[in-house]
């Protein structure tokens, strides 16, 4: 792939830029955020069928990593399915975790950045900025989560294959961390169509916004509004079932999952 | 200066207030891509049309910007997903976009396998195939042309069957031996139905799964994804059980409420002590039983003939005496009996490992009848028959050729002692190819299917390719089979057809999808419906008398079809078409308890004695001497009024168990695709894969591969009685003891067909089948691993 940006390259790679740098600028001058924006992924609808990481690959333009890179586990899937197993057979467990960024409200990941690479938007996203990434990896290793990935390559498609891109989303280049950002390009997309119309954004069209939750056939991904006590993220976070990674880390992650339930008689 | 004005258009719409990191780009070039005529700069469209990565027909919504396919999304108004879209569909992409395509039609001018082809056009190409069949057909022979068709159900069959009707050839050899064929065939047996039923699943109450792969592949996954979790969540404080039986610890036994390990092959000694418990304890729908069925009690013929009932093959099943075969304790398998008594409807399906073995069909039948057992067919939340939209065409007149041609056997031996109470076993072909028998295969057409790669024996494929003198390729991406063809005719991909779609039987909803060009055809293919019915046309008389219509579009529209329309309209798919290039998709209502159709059996009723499959041993077979003598030679044990009852018997395995120490358990993942997984980087890749994506992997138990010395990771070769292959090992817990496991569909890409040995698993498989039924045992070859020297 050539290395010199053509004019849609360039234009595309700075609305990038400019849809995750907008929102904190205008953080301080502006009054306390509207929306706080959260995910509830529910266990007992999960089969593990990993249609969020395709779609969100789909939706995000991640290159597919390819023999050698797989091997190596330099794979980038900001959705990932993590898998936990235990016991021998045939006593067995397994269970399935859906994981996209958990959009800590206090993530270790920016304190670490020595560059003000990634930010967290006023309402609650954490942002990577790919332009100011010096490719240190010290959010990767201080992520306990395990969320963010670094781009060992250049990104690279077949020509074919470079036509079905996503015109929204500007590839990420070699050497910098890359990772979810809760499909912010179809929030600012659902902004703008309300406003247009002149009202407010509504949980119905929120609720399975990222791509990754549009995708689910079993429904078990839902996105939306933790500030709106109306929403259906919020009412399941409040689930006696939900739960969160690692909570003792006090990061506080705004992706709740809600545990498998046992069938009764 | 149009491109520059398009990409400011493009750029204003989402760089607001850019600038900042001027210079600091990614350095990439997003394409310098042309916009196509009929699309405006910035034009976006979302066109509704239907998935064709696997048989279950889920709706989907194409993204199209400026001409370019660029997302693939479920459609939320479609009755089957809601919205819900699988990883296959929206690796859709990959394939429209493949870029090892193949590039319009091609004729072979060089040795076989050696890849040169000559570029030709579809009107020489046309011409060529009707010449060569013409010929076969004028010397006589119109038998010697065999169809290989690969899609379950829809209209590109019909119009073949409709072919080759005409021409006189009675070779239209489907895959359903190696497929869903046992639970079709319990349908076709106890209930007269051709098609897979379908399940109520939204009202269910209890869930028992033989073998089927509910969230990992079968023909309805996505549709089950979302009825699971409406079975669990759908209903506050009520939730329906799912029982899980394999020997295998997959992602369905995972996501299962209760998984149960058995011995492979022992699925229906399992099905009848369940049966046994709940008629020894009461617990079945006597009412149902008795109003519904037949051959449930021993009974006299009209001759006065005494015959045996369900009731007496069970009471020999009792669970102490099954454990051990089923490696089920006793007391498990009356607890799980009493608890699909207490938790009506109940759903039993059998299907995948379950009806994989020599005695599949057996299997598959004494899982059905849990379902009369417990009076959960035609119930709201039971089993229902398929509520089936599109009929046929009516049928043509036939020459003398074509008579004496249909009149030839089948190569796929349908009529013959082993597959008595099949539809043909795709795996006895090679055979026949390489025998000559009954009669010399001239021409073989591949139409979605590629043997070599995807049936068992792929060594035997290949050499059996290489035998037939002219092979027709439809693939559009390059495969095994079609390295071996004199002509290939590229398909579209199903994202530029236009054509109706018969989906997979769901959850009853008489339902048909609409499948409609997304971009414009690449690659210079085209589809094959229209090859078919230019195919017939440009051979004169006999075949273009049957196929009136100009092109594959106008039969589509002259189909007749079942739902109901406004007065005056014909009932024929063109009357839908309006309103379906809108919405994707066109049903009817759901219905419950009809009677009168859901039993086409001689009886009317459910049948536990099958009287269908009494009448067609009595056809196969010249008496009952030739037919026990099938059965000693096969190793059949049940004699008599027992093979028209559901039944157990030990399986039977192909390899020698001290030559080959193991069980090869061959399956498919989320990510088995039409065509398998090796072609699409997003199906290879999904994050479960782990490190070993792109491997061929086979899965161990951790003290199995303990005592090879093979670790996470190592090459060793796999070995069956049918061929080897270098593979990677996988460690997992979840494998029983003694069985090795087989995710289908690997392998390299571009394909290696000069290889001698069979990537992506089935090749390793032997032909080995169920002795009555021909359906495939796939779960009946033994294997050995062997460290690889270093």
């Amino acid at each position: 792939m050539s290395t010199t940006s053509s004019r849609r390259g360039f234009l595309t790679t700075l609305a990038g830029a400019a849809a995750v740098l907008a929102p904190s600028r205008r953080a301080s001058a502006e009054p306390p955020a509207v929306h706080r924006w959260g995910m509830v992924i529910d266990l007992d609808r999960c089969t593990g069928c990993q249609a969020c990481a395709v779609a969100c690959r789909a939706e995000n333009n991640v290159p597919d990593a390819g023999p050698t890179n797989t091997s190596k586990g330099r794979s980038i899937f900001w959705m990932n399915l993590l898998t936990v197993s235990e016991g021998e057979y045939p006593v067995l467990r397994q269970q399935f975790f859906p994981a996209p960024c958990n959009h800590c409200e206090d993530p270790p990941c920016i304190k670490v950045c020595p560059v003000g690479a990634t930010t967290r938007s006023s309402e609650g996203i954490i942002q990577q900025v790919p332009e100011r990434c010096i490719g240190c990896r010290l959010c990767e290793v201080s992520c306990p989560y395990t969320r963010r990935y670094f781009n060992w390559s250049h990104p690279e498609w077949p020509e074919e294959e470079r036509e079905h891109l996503n015109p929204d989303v500007t590839p990420r280049s070699h050497g910098v961390i890359e990772k979810c950002l809760f499909c912010h390009h179809r929030i600012r997309a659902a902004k703008t169509a309300a406003q247009a119309d002149g009202r407010s954004l509504k949980d119905a069209e929120l609720r399975k916004l990222p791509a990754c939750a549009q995708s689910c056939p079993a429904e078990a991904i839902v996105f939306g509004d933790l500030n709106d006590p109306e929403s259906e993220v919020r009412r399941l976070s409040e689930s006696p079932r939900a739960f969160r990674l690692l909570e003792e880390l006090g990061t506080r992650p705004k992706v709740f999952y809600l545990r498998e339930a046992k069938w009764q008689e | 200066m149009r491109e520059l004005s398009r990409r400011e258009v493009l750029g204003a719409l989402t760089a607001l207030g850019a600038g900042a990191a001027a210079g600091c780009g990614s350095g990439l070039e997003a394409g310098d891509f042309e916009i196509p005529p009929g699309w405006r700069a910035g034009e976006e469209r979302s066109i509704p049309t239907t998935c064709g990565q696997c048989p279950a027909g889920c709706g989907i919504k194409v993204r199209v910007f400026e001409g370019r396919a660029v997302k693939i999304e479920g459609n939320p108004a479609h009755p089957i997903n809601a919205g819900g879209i699988g990883p296959k569909g929206q690796a859709g992409l990959q394939l429209l976009y493949h870029p090892d395509r193949i590039r319009g039609p091609q004729l072979r001018n060089g040795p076989r396998g050696s890849g040169r082809w000559t570029q030709i056009t579809w009107d020489s190409a046309i011409e060529r195939l009707a010449a060569e069949l013409g010929a076969l057909r004028r010397a006589g022979h119109p038998e010697g042309l065999v169809l290989i068709d690969g899609e379950p159900r829809g209209v590109v069959p019909r119009l073949w069957d409709r072919f080759l009707r005409a021409y006189g050839s009675p070779n239209h050899v489907t895959h359903a031996s190696t497929s869903e064929g046992a639970r079709a065939l319990a349908m076709r047996w106890m209930q007269g139905s051709t098609e897979l039923p379908a399940y109520d699943w939204e009202n269910t109450g209890y869930v028992l799964g033989f073998g089927v792969g509910l969230f990992d592949s079968w023909c309805q996954t996505i549709h089950m994804s979302r009825a699971s979790g409406a079975l669990r969540r759908g209903k506050p404080g009520q939730r329906a059980k799912f029982v899980h039986v394999a020997s295998r610890f997959s992602v369905t036994a995972a996501k299962a409420d209760e998984w149960i390990p058995i011995e492979p092959g022992a699925d229906g000694a399992l099905a009848l002590a369940l049966a046994h418990v709940l008629v020894r304890d009461g617990l079945y729908d006597r009412a149902f039983v008795e109003a519904h069925t037949f051959g449930f009690e021993d009974f006299r013929d009209e001759h006065g003939v005494a015959h045996a009932g369900f009731r007496t093959v069970i009471a020999e099943f009792a669970p102490e005496k099954v454990s051990r075969t089923t490696g089920v304790a006793a007391d498990r398998i009356v607890r799980i009996a009493h608890e699909m008594g207490a938790h009506p409807p109940v759903i039993a399906l059998g299907d995948g490992s379950a009806c994989g073995a020599t005695n599949g069909l057996g299997t598959a039948m004494a899982i059905h009848a849990l379902n009369a057992l417990l009076g959960s067919v035609e119930r709201t939340g039971g089993v229902l028959t398929e509520r089936r939209v599109l009929a046929s065409w009516p049928p043509g007149e036939l020459d003398g050729v074509a008579r004496a041609g249909l009149a030839a056997p089948a190569v796929d031996g349908r009529d013959t002692a082993r597959c008595a109470l099949g539809n043909g076993a795709i795996q006895s072909v090679p055979d026949a190819i390489l025998s000559g028998r009954p009669y010399p295969v001239k021409a073989l057409l591949l139409y979605r299917s590629n043997p070599a790669f995807s049936k068992p024996e792929g060594r035997k494929w290949r050499e059996a390719l290489g035998a037939v003198p002219f092979i027709v390729s439809f693939s559009p991406l390059p495969d095994e089979s079609t390295a071996w063809a004199d002509l290939v005719l590229p398909d579209h991909t199903y994202l530029e057809r236009s054509e109706v779609v018969e989906p997979a039987p769901s959850s009853g909803l008489p339902l048909i999808g609409l499948r409609q060009p997304v971009v414009a055809p690449r690659r210079r293919g085209m589809a094959t419906g229209d090859v078919v019915v230019r195919l017939a046309r440009a051979m004169g008389a006999p075949t273009a008398a049957v196929f009136p219509w100009p092109d594959y579009a106008a039969a589509v529209g002259a189909l007749p079809q079942s739902l109901a329309s406004k007065d005056g309209t014909p009932r024929v798919v063109s009357a839908l078409l309006p309103a379906m290039h809108e919405t994707g998709t066109a049903s009817g209502e759901r219905s419950f308890e009809q009677w009168d159709t859901a039993f086409a059996t001689p009886s009317g009723r459910f049948e536990f004695y099958s009287q269908g499959i009494r009448a067609r041993l009595g056809a196969v077979f010249a008496d009952d001497d030739a037919l026990n003598r099938h059965l000693v030679a096969e190793g059949v044990r049940d004699r008599g009024d027992r093979l028209c009852l559901p039944r157990w018997e030990p399986p039977r395995f192909a390899g020698d168990a001290a030559a080959f120490p193991f069980v090869l358990a061959p399956y498919r993942g989320i990510n088995y695709a039409e065509g398998g997984v090796r072609h699409l980087p997003w199906l290879r890749e999904l994050p479960a894969a782990g490190l070993l994506a792109w491997e061929e992997t086979i899965d161990m138990n951790p003290d199995d591969a303990r005592h090879l010395g093979l670790a996470q990771g190592e090459r060793a070769w796999l070995e069956s009685p049918v061929g080897r292959r270098r593979v990677c090992v996988r460690i997992a817990p979840g494998m029983r003891p003694g069985m090795v496991g087989m995710p289908l569909g690997h392998g390299p890409w571009p394909p290696r067909p000069e290889d001698p040995d069979i990537a992506g698993g089935h090749g390793l498989l032997a032909a080995l089948s169920d002795p009555l039924s021909g359906l495939h045992a796939h779960q009946g070859t033994r294997a050995r691993v062997r460290k690889e020297e270093a």
